[in-house]
């Protein structure tokens, strides 16, 4: 059966005061591959879960085949045949795969009959071109692979039109690569795929058609064919991009990180960090490349002063860093953007000119003996978001209020505005950023680096490794499997290294 | 003002809601419901009432920061009815010592002895908090037995008053006596009410800058709300965990000052009505702010003192009616909090 045509006629959607989606038309052709690209809060995600009835628009309509549907519910969306694979995928990790599958759609009453289950499964999976073991647990499966499963749930629900929102977020080039061939193998059997991402690369290179959104309006569609990724950019964010500014110094001699044969303990006796050792220098921008969970997290916990119990060395300006207490060591050119926003860089709950000054609240331009004076908190925040372009403009907002690319802004501007940045660890800096704010961030550690600070960057996105790098070293289980300059090497040979192939 | 007015529209809506409530529950047992009235104007419009209201709401304010401090701090402090009657004992025991002290040394050394053991007790919580990682909850609950046993032992063993037939301890040395406010200033006559209101009320003051305008309270407050992001930080979250919860204790532990040095001169075995506990209605109400528990606690201690009105006014009732009266506020004012914050969340959610 074809993928239906999908019509979105005039819908509009607000939550409060906010519009999420504005007077929004575009068509969605049968049997087609088509991307939605915009911003984040640029309505894409809430005009597909009005596709997918999670949500009911306020105005406007949608029409399948032609037909006006009203949508109440993802049974009924899924009953129409579209279906959603979310970002944060919706399995039971202790679940096997088929019951997973099933889950939602099993028999109420009377026997399971596992069997006639596993072989309706099997059929489906050979028609698609998939290979999964049904009889395996979810956790012991790859990221990849559940995000097959819930990709075979709902063909098992005979989806027709299958909506992916952010699919590559979490998997590896080479997994990127296979979920491409599998969908295009799906499209090819009639089926609709519409893609929802910010990565533009991906886009333009899976998707035929691809609607463009900006502040909850369709600003276009356009045929991705012959299409520049910098034309598209521009778009989305709807002005002229800038380009990264060139560099205007070489790397120094002086090392400011030195990290020797540093060890850190994991679970199950393996450990986290093995036998690591780099140096950073004056001016250089060292990015570390990998799959989440091959160390990383361990390295900026060791790099950030946080755990201080590890082997080997790791010194910061000539100084071990579990000699000196965290809280020093920021005074003295650390500088952290750590990897998880809400947990680890602010305190949600505090206003935005108390989060200015975590980690430096001591210090006496704010108060001294002590005291934390209101009007230099607030006199401190004003001028850092006027400096940073942080919006809504108001010190007093606690910092769950803003979106997340205005409170990374705000981790960047606290990180970069003390009196000197030696040592930089950016962790997932533009993660779940948009592309004006991560332009503003890239800028921001170019120009630091020019100032002299050593960066040290980790990140999932290969494209921003090779793009801001001096010099790429690849962790896989703990250690560093290969280095290279982004000159050498490309996003599938990093991509092999990340999966453990040797250079 | 606006900020003020939306802050206490819930408690105010909350207590209305409760008294109506409770004036029903009245009119339902057979009594009429103006006996409620009745109880509440005489204990807060008149300077008998008003002197034994705030002679409650004294203690009240100094476990309602114990608890309150230790929440800032990400902390459930169930301790402070075991934290009370320790640093009670603490001044007894210190009175013993130092007997003939000159007076503004020997009240010094009350305050402080209350603060340190009342302190000391709620700090081995923090401690086991920080080093074994044992839930503060259950330790503190546990630590109340602990506390009440030991305080109890000690007030029917070594400083018993052998002279009396009352589970009591000996009588303090008069520099530690703590003036009444009636004969301070001549207000509310005959009433117990003491110059320790004076000292909780400067209390919740100082809490309040401390919290909200001191480096310390600034990282005790990062710890309550983010562990992660303190120690990116480089706050110690254990520090913080031991500060608090030795802070906690010894506002708990000064209970003593107005009972002990203020009012009674001695220690009697069980004289809390459960001020520990109470204390954490009078902190959820105020929504944890210092300044907010100085109206609860003041509140908490007009319904104690209304429902023993009550009990003399009524035959059909007792003064168990202040726990139902108690109860329903919590329960309102929570459902009122939880209110806010799921359609908060809803509208977020939703952008």
């Amino acid at each position: 059966m074809k993928g239906p045509q999908i019509e979105f006629v005039h819908v509009s959607k607000t939550f409060g005061a906010v519009q999420a989606n504005r007077d929004v038309s575009f068509t969605i052709a049968a049997n087609s591959l088509h991307g939605v690209v915009g911003e984040n809060g640029a309505g894409k995600s809430t005009i597909m879960k009005i596709l997918y009835g999670l949500y009911t628009a306020d105005s406007g309509e949608i029409r399948i085949d032609g037909k006006p549907v009203k949508l109440q519910s993802p049974h009924e969306a899924i009953a129409l045949g579209v279906g959603m694979v979310h970002q944060h995928f919706m399995l039971v990790p202790t679940l096997s795969v088929w019951e997973n599958i099933i889950l939602g759609q099993e028999p109420t009453r009377g026997r399971l009959h596992r069997h006639t289950i596993l072989q309706k499964l099997s059929a489906l999976q050979e028609q698609y071109g998939f290979s999964l073991d049904l009889e395996k647990t979810i956790e012991e499966l790859p990221v990849g692979h559940q995000q097959q499963v819930e990709i075979l749930k709902l063909l098992y629900r005979e989806a027709n039109v299958l909506i992916l929102d952010e699919p590559t977020a979490v998997l590896t080039p080479q997994e990127v690569d296979t979920l491409f061939e599998k969908m295009h193998a799906l499209w090819k059997q009639g089926k609709s795929i519409v893609l929802i991402t910010h990565k533009l690369r991906e886009i333009l290179r899976f998707t035929d058609n691809i609607t463009v959104m900006r502040q909850g309006a369709v600003v276009e569609t356009v045929a991705a064919k012959g299409l520049e990724e910098r034309t598209l950019a521009e778009k989305i964010v709807g002005r002229k991009l800038a380009t990264l500014p060139t560099r205007q110094s070489h790397p120094k001699r002086e090392e400011v990180l030195q990290v020797l044969n540093l060890g850190v303990a994991g679970k199950y006796g393996k450990p986290a960090l093995d036998h690591v050792s780099f140096s950073i220098h004056r001016g250089e921008v060292v990015g570390i490349a990998g799959i989440e969970g091959n160390g990383q997290h361990e390295l900026v916990e060791v790099l950030s002063g946080v755990n201080r119990s590890y082997e080997g060395s790791a010194r910061l300006l000539g100084q071990e860093y579990n000699q000196v207490p965290a809280y020093t060591a920021k005074q003295n050119g650390l500088s952290v953007i750590p990897p998880d926003r809400h947990r680890e860089a602010v305190v949600l709950e505090f206003s935005l000119a108390e989060n200015f000054v975590l980690g430096h609240h001591r210090e006496d331009r704010y108060g001294r003996n002590g005291y934390l004076s209101p009007t230099k908190l607030s006199r401190h925040a004003d001028a850092l978001m006027e400096r940073f372009d942080v919006r809504p403009r108001n010190a007093h907002l606690p910092m769950s209020s803003l979106s997340g690319g205005n409170q990374q802004k705000c981790v960047v501007a606290r990180e970069l505005s003390q009196s000197r940045t030696d040592f930089l660890l950016a962790a997932h800096p533009t993660r779940g950023v948009d592309i004006g704010a991560i332009e503003f961030i890239h800028q921001q550690f170019l120009l630091e680096r020019d100032k002299g600070a050593a960066i040290l960057l980790i990140s999932s996105e290969l494209e921003e490794i090779l793009s801001l790098s001096d010099r790429i070293l690849v962790l896989y289980e703990g250690r560093v499997v290969g280095e290279t300059t982004p000159s050498k090497t490309s996003e599938a040979q990093l991509g092999l290294w990340m999966t453990g192939a040797t250079a | 003002m606006k900020k003020l007015f939306s802050a206490l529209k819930g408690p105010v809506a909350g207590v209305a809601l409760s008294l109506a409530v409770c004036a029903g529950l009245l009119a339902l047992l057979g009594e009429s419901p103006y006996v409620l009235l009745e109880a509440l104007q005489s204990t807060l419009f008149t300077s008998f009432g008003l002197g034994y209201t705030l002679f409650y709401a004294t203690p009240l304010i100094f476990t309602g920061l114990a608890v309150a401090v230790c929440f800032h701090c990400g902390l459930f402090n169930i301790g402070a009815e075991g934290q009370l009657y320790v640093g009670s004992v603490g001044i007894i025991v210190i009175g013993s010592l130092f007997p003939n002290l000159p007076g503004a040394l020997a009240l010094t050394f009350g305050v402080a002895a209350a603060f340190l053991f009342g302190g000391l007790w709620g700090g081995i919580a923090g401690f086991l908090k920080a080093k074994r990682g044992s839930h503060e909850v259950i330790v503190t609950i546990l630590l109340n037995f602990v506390g009440i046993a030991l305080a109890n032992y000690l007030i029917l063993y070594p400083l018993r008053n052998q002279t009396v037939q009352n589970p009591e301890t000996v009588e303090l040395s008069a520099p530690y006596f703590l003036p009444t406010l009636f004969e301070s200033t001549g207000l509310f006559e005959s009433t117990p009410v003491n110059l320790a209101l004076l000292l909780a009320v400067l209390t919740a003051c100082f809490m309040f800058f401390f919290l909200f305008r001191t480096a310390w309270g600034y990282e005790l407050r990062a710890v309550g709300a983010s562990n992660r992001a303190s120690e990116f930080a480089g706050i110690s979250v254990g520090r913080n965990t031991l500060l608090a919860m030795f802070i906690g204790g010894g506002l708990a532990g000064m209970v003593g000052v107005n009972e002990v040095m203020g009012h009674q001169h001695k220690l009697v075995e069980g004289f809390s009505p459960q001020y520990g506990f109470t204390g954490i209605a009078v902190a959820l109400l105020a929504r944890n702010h210092p300044i907010g528990i100085l109206l609860s606690a003041v509140l908490f201690g007009a319904l104690h003192n209304s429902a023993r009105e009550i009990e003399f006014l009524s035959d059909k009732v007792s003064k168990e009616l202040s726990l139902v009266l108690q109860g329903l506020i919590i329960a309102f004012v929570a459902s009122h909090y939880l209110l806010e914050n799921t359609l908060k969340r809803r509208k977020k959610g939703a952008a």
